[in-house]
């Protein structure tokens, strides 16, 4: 018999929407879930300078060929994004698998690997099948959930490098913009942590390589917007104090190392020069 | 700080150093006493502009080792700026692959101490500075907001007194806190000597506190720092526990009740200024641990920044794996159950170079091994080199569920490398091995590519690691750089 392959848009969204689709399709089957997979199609990111093709992302067709060999004895089956589905399975995951296990889920979601849906799939097949689904995460002898653990690991600690080393500078306007370019779509993830931080302060955080952009308002909740060219023009202009404020720092970076204690490799190790194209300290 | 020497000594005088003209901030405190070197300087304070105070006060505080930023979540209350995270945020790296997370600056360099390891003693013919309490505020939240840190660290030379000095402090901090509305983290030094009323003021307003204990014996202190004693740095420590402590009860009884140092307090010393063993300075850790309670004991491999006879001379440089050494055994403390007269001993008083604390104590160990993955308690887990803490957590909960293989092993996060020598799973080892201490050894070190060739200095062992002189070429220096890194902000 065919295996089914569900080809979902690459977001929670559409990710979930694959999940709520192949088990109805599995529920059907003799196969059950061995019958089904998921695959992403979606925006192909190459390379740090932010150059990339577009995939099919947001319309759901087509594009996937791209990820991966299409194989035989194979039914693919696109599935556009439904808000409803996917809420209904994140409802599913909170309840049954707990706060702990979804985040690791949706830290999995955010991951580059083409083959994480199908991990995130799985790796719910497997926890809801569990007595207690909390402990989804303690069965690492399943490959699917070893292997989601191992995504959001990756995530997560992408993640916790941007909280470190992005940078924002202060634009005429007074607003603060930073931009990264991420390897994994952690930019919602960055939210919470600098609205929480910097409520009184108008900023903007740009992925290059995903053209998309997380605003926050001054004593506002926090949003994205996708698709966004960033205004080459406006975002040039600094501040009269930015350059200012940069200079003190790089003197303060070089000035608190200990000259015989050097160590670029151990540097290099903690602070990969993926990174410091947009950090001032090393302009 | 400490060790550097020198510099530190702001760490180490820290609880000394002084206010010196640096006050010059204030304006009110201009002019005070000063040594007179210091007081050449005086004049042309006034017209260093905030880069080059930046530059000296930096450049004097580089020596003081903590800079980190955990040991507190705090969310923003939305009317200020700032927030802090328990595992603490590190924003860059310098180049000498410490991490960089908190301003660390000191109120002046001023100092009327004379402590022999410190660039800033009174003695020293250098360019001094003072900042003011708004330049202070200014840099930390401009920094800030850029995300360029996660807060100040603020430690000073000592002018006219400790008391004085703390107040200066406390001037700086209280304007950061309640005129510019800073919620990030905040780390201060306690200079001994200091009133007991001020430090208690200060640690209402601040994350950390920390007093240094400059040198790891009260002997190395009154030959190193003769204006400092040993009661005076601990007497302050003492204090600050103390008022976390009901600071902590108050909290729980009433959960608005102000915080006294929420992150609790750290300590630092130099190793190497003086000829203490490394029994005794992981002696005094451990005691600092369990009698004052600290969150962070901090090593500074000694720098030798001041010409002085009674300081060593260092002819390899600043003695980094040592330094390395006793962080590695300061885990071990901290999170791994052991004691530290289970890693040394009157007979064997330091550090094995070639292999570090925990691979070393197994091989002295080896009737213990090899431990049963899925049965071993957790305990004993985190005794197997190649297991940390977070891996035995993930063993024990997953073995629930299904006896592990070594390939899960390896997903858990295990280093196999070296667990292979020390573990079984399901009663079979990974390889055929030896279980023998010359062996393992020598297996180990060659996974881990460090060809070390100073074999005499493992006392009475070098026969055991014989085979070893064929790396003699390789300079000791070599084996440093892929060890002596800290993330020194996560490890707080």
């Amino acid at each position: 018999m065919d295996v089914m392959v569900f080809v979902c848009e690459d977001s929670i969204e559409g990710i979930l929407t694959g999940v709520y689709d192949a088990w109805a399709e599995a529920l059907s089957s003799r196969l059950g879930h061995a019958h089904c997979r998921l695959a992403v199609t979606g925006r192909r990111i190459s390379g740090v300078d932010g150059s990339r093709q577009d995939g099919g992302m947001g319309d759901g067709q087509g594009s996937f060929e791209e990820y991966f060999n299409l194989e035989l004895f194979c039914t693919y089956r696109d599935t556009p994004p439904d808000a409803g589905k996917a809420g209904k399975v994140i409802r599913t995951l909170r309840r049954r698998l707990g706060e702990e296990v979804y985040e690791c889920l949706c830290y999995a979601m955010a991951s580059r690997e083409p083959d994480k849906a199908e991990a995130v799939y799985k790796t719910i097949v497997a926890g809801l099948s569990m007595k207690e689904g909390h402990r989804t995460l303690d069965k690492v002898t399943d490959p699917y959930v070893a292997r989601c653990f191992d995504l959001k690991r990756n995530v997560g600690s992408e993640i916790h490098r941007e909280l470190e080393f992005l940078r924002f500078q202060e634009l005429e306007s007074g607003v603060l913009l930073a931009k990264i370019h991420p390897k994994n779509d952690v930019l919602m993830y960055l939210g919470p942590h600098f609205s929480d931080r910097l409520p009184l302060e108008n900023f903007l955080i740009y992925d290059i390589s995903r053209r998309k952009a997380l605003f926050h308002e001054r004593e506002k909740d926090w949003y994205m917007m996708d698709a966004l060219e960033l205004d080459g023009e406006m975002a040039g202009r600094i501040s009269t104090e930015e350059e200012y404020y940069q200079d003190l720092f790089r003197t303060f970076c070089r000035t608190i190392a200990i000259e015989s204690r050097e160590n670029r490799a151990l540097q290099r190790q903690f602070l990969p020069l993926y990174f410091r194209d947009l950090m001032p300290e090393f302009q | 700080m400490y060790m550097d020497t020198k510099k530190y000594e702001l760490l180490s005088e820290n609880s000394i150093e002084s206010p010196a003209a640096g006050i010059s901030a204030g304006g009110d405190i201009s002019g005070r006493a000063r040594s007179g070197k210091n007081t050449l300087s005086v004049g042309k304070d006034g017209q260093l502009s905030v880069m080059e105070k930046l530059q000296i006060l930096t450049d004097a505080a580089k020596y003081d080792v903590a800079c980190t930023s955990s040991g507190v979540e705090r969310k923003g209350s939305g009317k200020g700026m700032g927030n802090t995270k328990l595992a603490g945020i590190c924003h860059s790296f310098a180049a000498d692959g410490r991490c960089i997370s908190l301003l660390k600056i000191l109120f002046t360099n001023y100092c009327i101490y004379d402590c022999k390891y410190c660039i800033n003693r009174s003695s020293n013919d250098v360019e001094r500075a003072a900042f003011t309490p708004e330049e202070i505020c200014e840099l930390t939240i401009n920094f800030y907001r850029r995300n360029y840190i996660e807060g100040l660290f603020l430690s000073s030379g000592i002018i006219k007194d400790p008391s004085y000095t703390m107040e200066l402090i406390y001037t700086a901090i209280w304007r950061l806190r309640n005129i510019y509305r800073f919620e990030g983290y905040i780390h201060v030094k306690a200079i001994p000597g200091a009133d007991p009323e001020i430090i208690y003021r200060l640690g209402l307003l601040v994350d950390r506190m920390s007093v240094n204990l400059e040198l790891p014996t009260a002997e190395g202190l009154r030959n190193l720092a003769p204006n400092k004693n040993r009661t005076t740095i601990l007497k302050p420590m003492r204090q600050i526990q103390n008022g976390i402590a009901s600071s902590k009860e108050e909290v729980a009884l009433y959960r608005h009740a102000p915080q006294f140092v929420p992150a609790g307090q750290s300590t630092q010393m130099i190793i190497g200024a003086t000829p203490e063993n490394d029994y005794q300075i992981v002696s005094v850790a451990e005691s600092l641990y369990q009698k004052f309670a600290l969150k962070r004991v901090f090593y500074s491999a000694f720098i030798r920044v001041n010409e002085d006879k009674m300081l060593p001379a260092l002819p390899g440089g600043p003695p980094l794996l040592r330094e390395h050494r006793l962080y590695q055994a300061d885990f071990l403390l901290r999170y791994y159950g052991f004691e530290a007269k289970e890693l040394l001993s009157e007979e064997r008083p330091n550090f094995n170079v070639l292999l570090d604390p925990k691979c070393d104590w197994a091989l002295r160990h080896l009737e213990l091994f090899p431990m049963e993955v899925n049965k071993a308690s957790y305990e004993m887990l985190l005794r197997v080199p190649g297991i940390g803490v977070k891996s035995a957590q993930r063993i024990v909960r997953g073995r629930r569920l299904g006896s592990l293989r070594f390939e899960d092993l390896k997903k858990i996060g295990v280093v196999l490398k070296r667990a292979l020598y020390f573990i079984c799973c399901n009663g079979k080892m990974m390889y055929r091995t030896k279980i023998e201490e010359d062996y393992i050894t020598r297996n180990l070190l060659d996974t881990d590519q460090r060809r070390p060739a100073v074999p005499d200095i493992i006392d009475g062992r070098e026969v055991t690691y014989k085979q070893l002189s064929l790396f003699d070429d390789v300079t000791a220096a070599g084996m440093v750089p892929a060890q002596s890194g800290q993330r020194y902000a996560g490890a707080g």
